[in-house]
């Protein structure tokens, strides 16, 4: 445990603070822009544009509600998820650690602005042939990295127990 | 086992993940009719404690001025004099008719 608050934890402190940081700059970079010319609508190339819009749900604009309760009870529980991804990170080690701390990184960012601006900021657009993704942040990059390579690492290693 | 974890995933990238739909950005949220001007709740209208309540008839004003007491003056001594001249002239027409009357 005091190794882990020694070594590991500075090391997980400082990977976190980056993605945080870098999730922060990219957000206040376009609400600047927003800020100083009414709206935000930059095209880069044919695959990704720049449009800010505020999502006050969760992913994939599900439990967008102008209700605060449930905005409320919401952010109550990935308040709570945070505190569990904490706590996976303190007893798990290895490579799982590393996944989750970008998933905590990405999901603190957003959580910052669920207390700041009562909405997450989305700006990036992803687009083909006039198919849209859906609009995301640099936040949600980390989590769906890290949650994906979680999924994978589960699957590897229930090949591998199945194998042996 | 495995089903679980990943489901247990999927729901965590759901609710930690903030992405929305393109719909949104093009569209626009409706939004609810702004009440910005509302800075105090409007009270209920209610009646004034005395509305039920006649009004009391109030006193004559006594305290008049020297200048108006004079003019009230003036103004009865003027009717006084009216008064004289018409009964006066009533009785000059009144022993006129009791001549034409005794002829």
């Amino acid at each position: 445990m005091r190794q882990f608050l020694n070594k590991k934890f500075i090391f997980y402190l400082i990977v976190t603070v980056i993605i945080f940081s870098f999730d922060r700059i990219s957000k206040l970079y376009v609400i600047n822009i927003a800020e100083t010319y009414g709206n935000v609508d930059i095209f880069i190339n044919n695959f990704i544009n720049i449009i800010l819009i505020w999502n006050t749900g969760i992913g994939f604009g599900l439990f967008s509600f102008e209700q605060s309760n449930i905005y409320n009870f919401i952010t109550l529980l990935i308040v709570l998820i945070n505190f569990l991804i904490i706590y996976l990170i303190a007893i798990n080690e290895g490579i799982k650690n590393y996944y989750l701390v970008i998933i905590l990184g990405g999901s603190l960012g957003n959580l910052f602005d669920r207390f700041y601006y009562s909405a997450v900021p989305d700006f990036i657009d992803l687009n083909y042939n006039g198919f849209h993704w859906f609009v995301f942040n640099i936040a949600d990059i980390f989590i769906t990295i890290g949650i994906i390579c979680l999924i994978l690492d589960e699957i590897i290693i229930n090949k591998k127990v199945k194998h042996d | 086992m495995i089903e679980k974890k990943i489901l247990f995933l999927l729901i965590t990238l759901l609710f930690l993940n903030s992405c929305t739909s393109f719909k949104k950005a093009i569209t626009g949220e409706k939004k609810k009719p702004g009440s910005e001007f509302m800075v105090i709740k409007k009270k209920p209208l209610t009646l004034p404690p005395n509305f039920g309540d006649l009004p009391e008839p109030e006193e004559e004003d006594t305290s008049d001025d020297e200048e108006t007491v004079e003019v009230k003056q003036l103004l009865k001594g003027i009717a006084k004099e009216k008064e004289v001249t018409t009964n006066a002239s009533e009785g000059l027409e009144n022993s006129i008719l009791k001549k034409i009357k005794k002829n």
